[in-house]
């Protein structure tokens, strides 16, 4: 690296460009993959169907499909794709393998939670009108369809993986299972996999066979260190260049040899207090003034500049701020606890002894997180229990380990949980806040919410015929939202990450899936320094 | 080469596979006695003063180890925090305190819980002999072809929970080692003429086993408990490293190193080096300790 | 010798089976399962009772465990939905490395250890004994991973002496040596403080023991040189006994020690096995115990066969 700095121990290909993360991809099937770090590779070695830039619209020049034509009041696509798209193996990429994933994600034997993802949509067909001109047809007009379904779908191989869908279990299985391709896959984008070692780090270089631009540099490798610790040692050390510091880090990156700039941007990623509205012991959470008040007893702003050293942003709504359809309007509550005591006592809960009291009731509650090994989410719910504690609302803190707290949060064994939540480039929470989408049918309803106001404006929202009313009742849902509090809303994340400071033209995308930033085939060294890329294509 | 140790017998080795520390003949008590003692004695004033403190100390000043102050998070050690604060504000002498108690008590019982199911486990099998000896060692044999960590690891994320399931679970990974320890010494003992007197009075098994044999056990059991309070100490360590130990905002010394290692990063130099330096001076007094008991025993046996 | 081997041989059968039934046991009675793991957040509850019916999980306790066993048999250890590899190619990648690792750090202990043991057994009770064994014992009492992160801090940061982690450097394909040994070098030294002091104390009771001996006292009687006593006679029966310490090691040897793994980032066993616990990774769990437990198996019987080699009074009990 031209300007990064001493040399660190071992030698060091001085072109290549080294991330490191926490885990490394385990598979190179998006249908069989739950990893972020697979997540991002697969990005890489796939061209998208529908390429979503960092502003979180569709990016067509990186995209699969150049032109998409909406008709029929949004229930009819036409996806109009490139002639010059090639697999690894020099067979064409054309419509039928685009049908094929479309159709693939809706599979319910396959073992990736991506599989609902792309069941995201609701189609009654989907075909090859040419190879290369694929039509969809929904049942209603979906304004999220484009970004969140077609804009998560990678291509696959029909020619390599079988036959169509729907599959019977073994055929399922057979995608599962293969790992000959699972594991070296024929690849369609800008990059493909020069060596992996897995667990320990994979190396990407330029695919000779990509349509588009290549990338600027020949190959970037990434390698895993397990420890957070040790990897922030690694770039330390001048080992790696590149990787994500976490919020307990950012306030020491200064201290960081080498030649290095810190980088953040925001990130769909939101935390969260979701109640449990079944739990009768805190049937209490149900009165949305009680929310409020506790929302007034939360003092973010100081959760943000304590623990994450400023690099959050506090958050009013269902939609972050940093979101095109962001609604300014939406009502917030600054940190206030002398109202918070206030609402309390008019809603007639008395202090009692250090704790608000109603009808022999004690106003307690058990907050959950998967803090155990995460400092961050364990700091962050003793400050909530310190603030909850100073109007009167009793909190006990329950650190789980992180597996074992998604096993109860979705088992809705839990009272109140900490959690962030990924939210989608359209917003659209049907599936979070939709009392119909519990999760015997297929939701993340596991707070059980249920406001028939709430399920009109979502709908509405992701039903509507055109964008302008798509905006208009996204509008409408945040101000219900912020009024009923399905969820306590806490903060909107950033991402931070440390990269060269020769280094050029990455993205910074708010869906990054593994915290890196991305643009990956635009990265480039310039050894007097380098400026981030302008944002869109 | 010391020529004054011809005359003085050698003390019979511990079981290889516990990995204790095997020890070395006994010199003529009066040298060894003032050799030995000055390290058992500071260790032993140690052990005291760390259970004295941590157990006292916090209640009577009413320090409250939970207390969150972040306008003076990160604070370097001053009048008003002898050892800083953590980066929530919290007096981390105060958690040392308190965090010393957890990690002590973890220790402790689960050292407890280890020699007890040994004892019992390894008496019984050497007493009895035979098959039923055979059948008993080869479930401890099985058990030791797992990794003990594995063990551990398994336990302690599927019973996550409290200080106590803590407890259990590292004492019920850990009574391998006594187990065999006790059965080598019961097996020795069996053939002393006191079992015989007391079997031909009509003395039933258990009777023989709990009164007589295994008091005479006394001395290495109580040696091994000491070392095991130190192994103890450390699993805790490990487990709370791996998140699966004792959780925030509970301290334990354990999690407070963990925790800690980020922020050597920011210079916090008070959040890493009290808690490291304070486990391993305690680890090492119990190992001390453990070994002087060893020369004591051993020193009593070589007398009688 | 034959029957001898042979006789060791059936004992061996017994607590394999129990190894394989204890670790079925234990991991069945987790809670949660590989099918909640991989579904993850977005699997419907129809899709997570596929995965579960395609695991094999809803059949009886019992029959899974006799199809397992079966296909152990025939070196099928079934597939990591996890990692999406089958639970063999996972070994077959981790077990050379981690056995790597720690015959390294046992070839540094033993380095340290005998002659450190053998010295101190030597000049026992002198000053240099009484501070080496206080040194021994600090060193014994050691968290690794504080030792490990404070080997990286030092060697790896501030003098840049040697890499934080990794297997070898990333820039070659073939297997380099040079690069491989800089790359276990703090992972061993971690390793190797806590086993050594550990052994060396073991050595220097031993040593002590055969300079108890009487064949001892009349070489030295005899007129033979100490020095050649300690070295050609004393030290070689000392070390035989060693042969069952050894085999106390073997279960960590094939395991490997988790958290040194994760913090030098060193793909091993121990590494799989954590990230395995904490998914519930239940195939993976299972195939690397009995591998681990068999292995342990035969080494210790190795051990036997070998004691029984050196010490022909142990052939016939």
């Amino acid at each position: 690296m031209a300007g990064c700095g001493a040399r660190a121990a071992e030698t060091r290909n001085t072109s290549m460009i080294v991330a490191g993360w926490i885990a490394g991809p385990d598979s190179f099937n998006p249908l069989t993959v739950v990893g972020s770090a697979a997540r991002m590779i697969n990005d890489q070695i796939y061209t998208p169907l529908v390429d979503i830039g960092p502003n979180l619209l569709p990016r067509w020049s990186t995209s699969l499909a150049y032109k998409v034509d909406t008709n029929d009041g949004g229930k009819h696509y036409v996806l109009h794709l490139r002639r010059n798209a090639r697999w690894s193996d020099g067979a064409p990429l054309t419509a039928k393998d685009v049908v094929f994933s479309l159709l693939l994600g809706d599979n319910p034997g396959l073992i990736s939670g991506n599989s609902s993802d792309f069941g995201l949509m609701r189609t009654n067909s989907v075909r090859a009108i040419d190879p290369y001109t694929v039509e969809l047809r929904l049942s209603s007009p979906s304004p999220p369809f484009l970004v969140n379904a077609l804009g998560e779908t990678l291509p696959l191989p029909q020619h390599i993986l079988g036959k169509y869908p729907p599959l019977s279990q073994a055929e399922a299985n057979f995608i599962n299972t293969n790992v000959a391709f699972n594991q070296h896959p024929i690849v369609s984008g800008a990059w493909r996999i020069a060596r992996n070692v897995p667990d320990s780090y994979i190396i990407l270089e330029s695919n000779p066979r990509y349509w588009g631009t290549k990338p600027y540099l020949q190959q970037i490798a990434f390698r895993v260190y397990p420890q957070q610790d040790s990897l922030y040692a690694a770039v330390d050390a001048g080992e790696i260049d590149v990787t994500d510091i976490p919020p307990n880090l950012w306030r020491v990156h200064d201290r960081l040899r080498g030649d290095h700039r810190f980088i953040n941007w925001p990130w769909n990623v939101t935390f969260l207090l979701l109640p449990n509205y079944h739990d009768p012991q805190i049937a209490w959470m149900r009165d949305p003034r009680i929310k409020q008040a506790m929302l007034y007893a939360i003092d973010r702003e100081f959760i943000i500049k304590g623990i994450m050293s400023g690099q959050a942003d506090v958050l009013n709504g269902p939609v972050p701020g940093f979101s095109p359809y962001y609604d300014r309007n939406v009502r917030k509550y600054a940190y206030d606890p002398a109202r918070a005591r206030a609402m309390l006592d008019a809603a007639g809960w008395r202090m009692r002894g250090g704790i608000r009291v109603k009808d022999g009731k004690a106003m307690r509650v058990m907050l959950k997180t998967g803090g155990a090994t995460d400092a961050v989410a364990s700091n962050i719910a003793e400050l909530i229990q310190a603030n909850f504690k100073a109007v009167g609302i009793d909190c006990v803190l329950d650190n789980e380990e992180i597996q074992t707290f998604f096993e109860d949060l979705h088992a809705s064994r839990f009272q109140l949980a900490l959690r962030g939540v990924i939210l989608l480039p359209h917003p659209d929470d049907y599936k979070w806040y939709d009392s119909s989408q519990t999760r015997a049918n297929g939701g993340y309803n596991y707070g059980f919410y249920r406001n028939p106001q709430i399920d009109r404006a979502i709908e509405a929202a992701r039903t509507a015929p055109s964008e302008s009313s798509a905006r208009a009742a996204l509008d409408r849902y945040q101000e219900l939202a912020s009024v009923d509090l399905p969820v306590l809303y806490l903060y909107s994340n950033r991402l931070g990450a440390v990269v060269p400071a020769t280094l050029s033209g990455y993205d910074l995308d708010p869906t990054a899936p593994a915290a890196l930033p991305m643009g990956l085939q635009f990265w480039q060294i310039h050894p007097q320094g380098g400026r981030r890329r302008s944002k869109g294509a | 080469m010391c020529c004054t140790a011809w005359s003085i017998r050698a003390f019979a080795m511990i079981d290889a596979a516990v990995a204790l520390p095997i020890d070395e003949e006994a010199q003529p008590p009066r040298r060894r006695r003032a050799q030995l003692s000055a390290i058992a004695a500071v260790s032993l004033f140690w052990v005291l003063a760390a259970v004295l403190a941590c157990w006292i100390v916090p209640a009577a000043l009413h320090l409250n180890p939970y207390a969150v102050d972040v306008a003076h998070a990160y604070a370097a050690p001053q009048a008003r925090h002898p050892l800083g604060t953590d980066g929530l504000g919290r007096d981390e002498l105060t958690r040392l305190l308190a965090g010393g108690r957890i990690t002590l008590s973890v220790g402790a019982i689960a050292a407890l819980v280890a020699m007890l199911i040994g004892t019992v486990y390894g008496a019984i099998s050497g007493y009895y002999g035979g098959s039923i000896d055979t059948l008993l060692m080869r479930v401890v044999d099985v058990f030791l072809s797992i990794p003990t960590l594995f063990l551990l690891l398994f336990l302690a994320s599927m019973f996550h929970g409290n200080v106590l399931t803590l407890m259990i679970v590292i004492g019920v990974t850990s009574w391998l080692g006594p187990a065999r320890l006790v059965r080598g010494e019961v097996l020795t003992l069996k053939e002393r003429l006191y079992v015989e007197a007391a079997r031909s009075v009509g003395a039933g098994d258990r009777r023989i086993i709990f009164r007589h044999v295994v008091p005479n056990a006394a001395g290495t059991i109580i040696t091994a408990s000491t070392f095991m309070i130190a192994t103890a100490m450390l699993s805790e360590t490990a487990l709370s490293y791996l998140g699966i130990g004792i959780r925030a905002p509970m301290p334990s010394w354990g999690n407070m190193l963990s925790s800690a290692q980020s922020d050597i990063f920011a210079g916090a130099w008070w959040l890493i080096l009290p808690p490291g330096l304070v486990l391993l001076a305690t680890t090492c007094a119990f190992n001390f300790l453990g070994d002087w008991l060893r020369e004591v025993g051993e020193r009593s046996v070589a007398g009688s | 010798m034959t029957a001898f081997i042979a006789r060791r041989l059936l004992l061996a059968i017994p607590t394999l089976l129990g190894v394989t039934i204890l670790t079925f046991i234990l991991i069945h009675i987790a809670p949660g399962g590989p099918a909640a793991a991989l579904g993850g957040e977005k699997a419907t509850a129809a899709q997570t009772a596929a995965l579960t019916h395609q695991l094999g999980l809803d059949k009886p306790w019992p029959e899974q465990y006799v199809l397992w066993l079966n296909a152990l048999l025939h070196g099928d250890l079934g597939f990591s939905y996890l990692k999406q590899q089958p639970v063999t190619t996972l070994i077959a990648q981790r077990l050379p490395q981690t056995m790597l690792l720690m015959g390294f750090a046992l070839i540094v202990s033993i380095a340290i250890a005998v002659p450190l043991g053998v010295y101190q057994a030597y000049r026992r009770n002198s000053a240099f004994d009484r501070s080496a064994s206080v040194a021994l014992f600090v060193a014994w009492s050691m968290p690794t991973f504080w030792f490990g992160t404070l080997l990286i801090a030092v060697f790896a940061v501030t003098l840049r002496w040697l890499p934080v982690g990794g297997l070898q450097s990333i820039d070659t394909t073939a297997f380099d040596w040079p690069s491989r040994i800089a790359h276990l070098v703090l992972p061993a030294a971690t390793l190797a403080i806590v086993s050594m002091a550990g052994w060396s104390r073991y050595i220097r009771g031993s040593m002590v023991d055969q300079l108890r001996e009487d064949y001892t006292r009349t070489a030295i009687a005899k007129g033979l040189p100490t020095r050649a006593v300690l070295f050609r006679h004393t030290l070689r029966n000392g070390l035989i006994p060693f042969i069952t310490v050894l085999g106390g090691t073997l279960p960590v040897f094939f395991g490997g020690a988790v958290i040194t793994e994760q913090i030098f980032a060193y793909p091993g066993m121990g590494q799989l096995f954590w990230q395995s616990a904490i998914n519930r990774d239940y195939a993976t769990l299972l195939g690397m115990t009995v591998i681990s437990a068999v292995l342990v198996v035969l080494g210790n019987l190795l051990a036997d066969v070998l004691y029984g080699v050196v010490d022909p009074r142990v052939r016939y009990d």
